[in-house]
């Protein structure tokens, strides 16, 4: 099972000093794209912080039940891409069935959560460095929790990185990009927390 | 443009920045008085080179030159440069945190009033990350030692810092809030009566102290005459207080240390009145500005207590700099329901 203390480290870990965007640089355009849309930023986040935590789960139970059993560990990572995009499918249906969002976001942003790397990024690490699928989970939601920091906090400040007060040359994703650079600098000061 | 006038009643922007780098003279006097020569260089280092990279910023994005000159806050991010880096440094070093403050935290993002990064901070996160080795080497102001730092004449100074004479070893030491980050597994009591950079009388380190409160004292003076609002000072000194008082252990060898202890020393207090009270970067609200301050002090005694950095105020600030229009957007959300109830 798992401790509390277990569970606040792993919370910390995923979501400030591992940053899966900010220190790990997965996900960046991503992360990018989607904070475009400022409204539809907090339901994004929610989604994405619920297809981490899940597919994490699903996926280190899926390694170490069936995986190790038939000695097939060497197709981890396209198992792993296999089970993610049936766990987004699963948010997909549920999505559509109670309308939670409206079809322009959800034409934006799905095929966008298919390739997001930082999913299959919490899956390959926790294959290495956790001991229970409850660390695992932990895991995914820290990582979760830390990327929608990032979404929510970087679409709210694109207000002031657009327009014209910009130099010509870094409008849009150059900008963007400093933005990111400034805030990685920024979390690696969390560096070392135990 | 106009966010830098936000509390003025009757003064305009520049004024504001000159009046904030008069603030800073107590606490420059103190860190003089206690680490020589060092300071004044550094501050004129930085004050030199990041007119220069100003101009050239101006130029390259074709815009008047005179603007420039009369534009007191280029000199206020320099001078907040030159105080908080270490005394001594080599003379590049201020010059390379200058270029990255004024044309990537200031002028990237087009330049006074819309940067949404503190561009002093930002210039001293790059440095801190880049030359570790060279941004931990203070100088001691220990009984021992302090005499070596205060005696140095200008020119051995100078020397010093363009890299002539290499006895800059001899005369560095260990922060306070180092010595308590690697106590060794030695009590408070023993840690005051036995490393020399804590004095039998003072409180939080030999020099450190009258620092803090020079610091404290000119930013006194902006509160009084209305330059700055008390919000965001008063969130991060209080949040620094309580948070310490939580943790205070009275004295253990795993102690991080007490509430005055932490309120005097490192950046506490040049970061609570100078750097986070700048309106450009900060949250726009009174509610928004206390919210703000609570994050940094929160984060600033979360990162001396348990990350590698001894003093991680700079990483604090940028945190906080990308989440205050997150804290904007959700104050005036509550502000407009309560209005509207």
């Amino acid at each position: 099972m798992l401790t509390i203390e277990e569970f606040t480290y792993l919370i910390f870990v995923a979501s400030l000093s591992n940053n899966y965007v900010l220190v790990q640089t997965l996900g960046v355009s991503d992360s990018m794209r989607l904070s475009e849309d400022r409204k539809a930023v907090p339901i994004i986040s929610l989604i994405t912080t619920s297809v981490m935590t899940i597919s994490a789960g699903v996926n280190y139970c899926f390694e170490k039940i069936i995986l190790e059993s038939l000695h097939l560990v060497y197709l981890r990572t396209l198992s792993f891409m296999l089970l993610i995009t049936a766990v987004v499918w699963l948010h997909k249906f549920f999505i559509k069935k109670y309308n939670v969002c409206s079809d322009k976001i959800f034409n934006i942003f799905f095929p966008l959560l298919f390739i997001n790397s930082a999913v299959l990024g919490i899956a390959l690490q926790n294959s290495e460095n956790v001991t229970s699928v409850f660390q695992a989970t932990s895991h995914g939601l820290g990582a979760g929790i830390g990327f929608s920091i990032v979404l929510i906090s970087f679409a709210n400040l694109q207000q002031k990185i657009t327009g014209p007060h910009i130099p010509i040359h870094l409008q849009g994703g150059p900008i963007a990009l400093i933005t990111m650079g400034l805030m990685s600098m920024a979390f690696s000061g969390f560096r070392g927390i135990m | 443009m106009s966010s830098f006038m936000l509390n003025a009643t009757d003064r305009t922007g520049d004024q504001i920045a000159l009046l904030v780098i008069l603030a800073c003279f107590p606490g420059f006097l103190a860190l003089s008085w206690h680490f020589g020569w060092g300071v004044s260089l550094n501050v004129f280092i930085c004050i030199f080179s990041s007119v220069i990279f100003e101009a050239v910023a101006l130029s390259l994005r074709e815009k008047s030159l005179n603007y420039c000159l009369q534009d007191f806050s280029t000199v206020l991010t320099a001078v907040l440069i030159g105080l908080s880096l270490p005394p001594l440094c080599p003379w590049w070093l201020p010059i390379i945190g200058c270029f990255v403050a004024i044309l990537i935290g200031k002028h990237a993002y087009g330049g006074l009033g819309a940067n949404p990064f503190n561009p002093a901070m930002v210039g001293y996160a790059t440095l801190l990350l880049c030359f570790p080795f060279s941004m931990s080497q203070w100088v001691a102001a220990d009984p021992s030692y302090s005499s070596e730092a205060q005696n140095l004449t200008l020119i051995d100074s100078i020397m010093i810092i363009i890299g002539n004479i290499q006895q800059f070893d001899g005369i560095t030491g260990a922060t306070p809030l180092e010595v308590f980050k690697q106590n060794n597994g030695l009590l408070v009591t023993q840690l005051y009566s036995e490393k020399e950079i804590f004095s039998e009388s003072g409180w939080a380190g030999v020099g450190w102290e009258w620092v803090n409160l020079g610091f404290l004292l000119g930013g006194l003076f902006l509160i009084i005459s209305k330059i700055i609002t008390w919000h965001a000072p008063a969130g991060m000194l209080g949040s620094i207080a309580i948070l310490s008082l939580v943790f205070w252990d009275s004295g253990s060898s795993a102690s991080l240390g007490s509430p005055i202890f932490h309120l005097f020393s490192g950046a506490t207090m040049i970061g609570a009145f100078f750097i986070i009270t700048d309106p450009v970067s900060s949250a726009t609200s009174a509610a928004g500005r206390l919210t703000f301050g609570i994050l940094i002090g929160i984060l600033v005694f979360f990162l001396r207590g348990w990350s590698d950095y001894p003093d991680g105020l700079a990483f604090a600030v940028l945190t906080a700099n990308f989440i205050a229009p997150t804290i904007d957007k959700y104050t005036v959300i509550i502000a407009d329901s309560e209005k509207n109830r």
